[in-house]
């Protein structure tokens, strides 16, 4: 990572606003460079996590099998249908933002909405194992299980201050600035990879 | 010193301008010698685990025999350790503040953003200087009971590895001032912004280093201490480098750029400017 120097503000900076509005804009990246090389840091560290799984899984599949079926799956299918939706709101908001609509603040809130709502049943899911005497120190699938949820779940929580920032700057109204545009499409590309880890995450400790 | 001295009377005898000059020049080099301080503090931080034998760690799963032999085995370079940490802790003070003198080279950052910087890297020093007495208690006397060694190695190992909170504030901070830069080229690259908001965050499974002693989240697992280490030196590399190109830009820049800066958020504000130029 700290191979590149002191390269000065990539892409995204200068083609900003003046493009927006028109029929084909020009292709640039979203946000900045910047902000991917966090998303691939991240998401290294997921792989990590995820491969640590699979490796201590392939040791004891037995006692990572008989965890898997005290998961309720449907826990796991709601919430993946609520950070879809999530998702497809913030890219819907984002496609709209080149048009400066009012629906793109309305939208955001359905995201945030969404998110609260995973968290609420994350909160019961938790409450359910924990009042069935299953905590982190049961086994090794249970720690994994609460280990790599809750690790997802700090990344979503940290996704929702992004999107109520988001929110915060699109509802003036007034034509974002190239910085607040650039916070706008980061905050919608980290969102997208708190939905992507969790698809990763889903089939990985319900259904696999 | 006789250098220092050379410069003290360039202030006597020569015109204000020239001492003016000579006295940033040697504001500089102390700026830079700051900058070397984040260098020199984790070369000295991962030396430190090194002379204790801690590389790769001792295990929070092993017995108290077991530690206490370490710590007999290893009694000098413990101690010896135990100073790396309390020095790096010192120079790591030095490195937080050059990057609060460069992050107020950016216009229009907060005070309470260099501030939250500052505090935060001073709260970070205790992080490497506790861990470091603890290793100095733990190895003055090596004969005490294997349990009360065992409990000084727990001290020290929870100590050194599970605080992250300091430095999640003071990179964030950092990044904040860094994303906040509207010029272009900005003083720093924006990309250094993202891998400081992203490094703690690498840090941050350390939480759960209390309810493990075995295993990848035990202190001596892969995600409490061996990708944060890696992490860590990265980042120190990144920091010192981009800090040490930033210090040259202002060097460039010269005295006069000090002078007109007109940045009111800039603390000290009231320096050679205003004695040489207005008043």
């Amino acid at each position: 990572m700290s191979a590149p120097g002191g390269v000065p503000a990539p892409s995204g900076i200068a083609a900003g606003p003046p493009t927006a509005g028109r029929d084909r804009p020009t292709r640039r990246l979203p946000a900045e460079l910047g902000a991917w090389l966090f998303v691939l840091a991240d998401l290294t560290v997921f792989a990590f996590l995820f491969g640590a799984y699979l490796v201590d899984r392939s040791g004891q599949e037995a006692v990572f099998r008989a965890g898997q079926d005290r998961l309720l799956p449907v826990f796991g299918v709601v919430n993946t249908l609520l950070l879809l939706t999530s998702s497809l709101a913030v890219a819907t908001a984002v496609r709209l933002l080149r048009r400066g609509s009012p629906a793109v603040p309305r939208l955001l809130g359905l995201a945030v909405a969404c998110g609260l709502a995973f968290s609420v049943l994350k909160i019961a899911e938790y409450g359910d194992k924990l009042s069935h005497g299953l905590d982190p120190q049961t086994d090794a699938f249970f720690m994994y299980y609460f280990v790599l949820t809750g690790v997802h779940w700090f990344h979503l929580a940290c996704g929702l201050l992004m999107l109520t920032g988001m929110i915060a700057v699109t509802r003036r109204g007034s034509p974002l600035s190239p910085h607040e545009r650039i916070y706008v499409e980061a905050g919608a590309t980290f969102w997208h990879m708190v939905d992507l880890l969790w698809i990763v995450l889903f089939p990985l400790l319900y259904l696999v | 010193m006789s250098s220092v001295a050379d410069g003290q009377d360039v202030v006597r005898s020569a015109s204000p301008a020239v001492a003016r000059s000579s006295q940033f020049l040697w504001m500089m080099r102390f700026q830079r010698a700051c900058a070397w301080g984040g260098a020199a503090s984790i070369t000295i931080f991962i030396g430190g685990f090194a002379l204790a034998g801690f590389i790769p760690p001792v295990g929070a799963n092993d017995s108290a025999a077991e530690i206490a032999r370490h710590y007999r085995d290893h009694q000098v370079g413990i101690q010896l350790g135990g100073l790396c940490f309390i020095v790096a802790g010192m120079f790591y003070a030095a490195f937080t503040g050059a990057i609060s003198a460069q992050m107020s080279r950016i216009p229009g950052v907060h005070r309470s953003v260099h501030y939250v910087q500052l505090a935060s890297g001073a709260f970070g020093c205790l992080t490497y200087l506790v861990p470091g007495l603890f290793l100095e208690i733990a190895a003055f006397r090596v004969d005490r009971p294997d349990e009360t060694i065992r409990m000084l190695n727990d001290m020290f190992w929870i100590l050194a590895v599970m605080p992250w909170t300091p430095f999640l504030t003071q990179n964030w901070a950092f990044a904040f001032a860094i994303l906040a830069d509207r010029r272009s080229p900005s003083l720093f690259p924006r990309w250094l912004a993202y891998f400081n908001v992203w490094a703690p965050i690498s840090f941050a499974p350390s939480v759960l280093l209390p309810f493990f002693h075995a295993g990848p989240f035990a202190w001596q697992g892969i995600f409490v201490v061996w990708i944060p280490a890696i992490v860590f030196i990265l980042q120190f590399a990144a920091n010192v480098t981009c800090l040490l190109r930033a210090i040259a830009d202002e060097e460039a820049e010269g005295p006069q750029g000090e002078r007109d800066g007109a940045d009111p958020c800039r603390p000290g504000a009231t320096g050679l400017g205003a004695v040489g130029g207005v008043r």
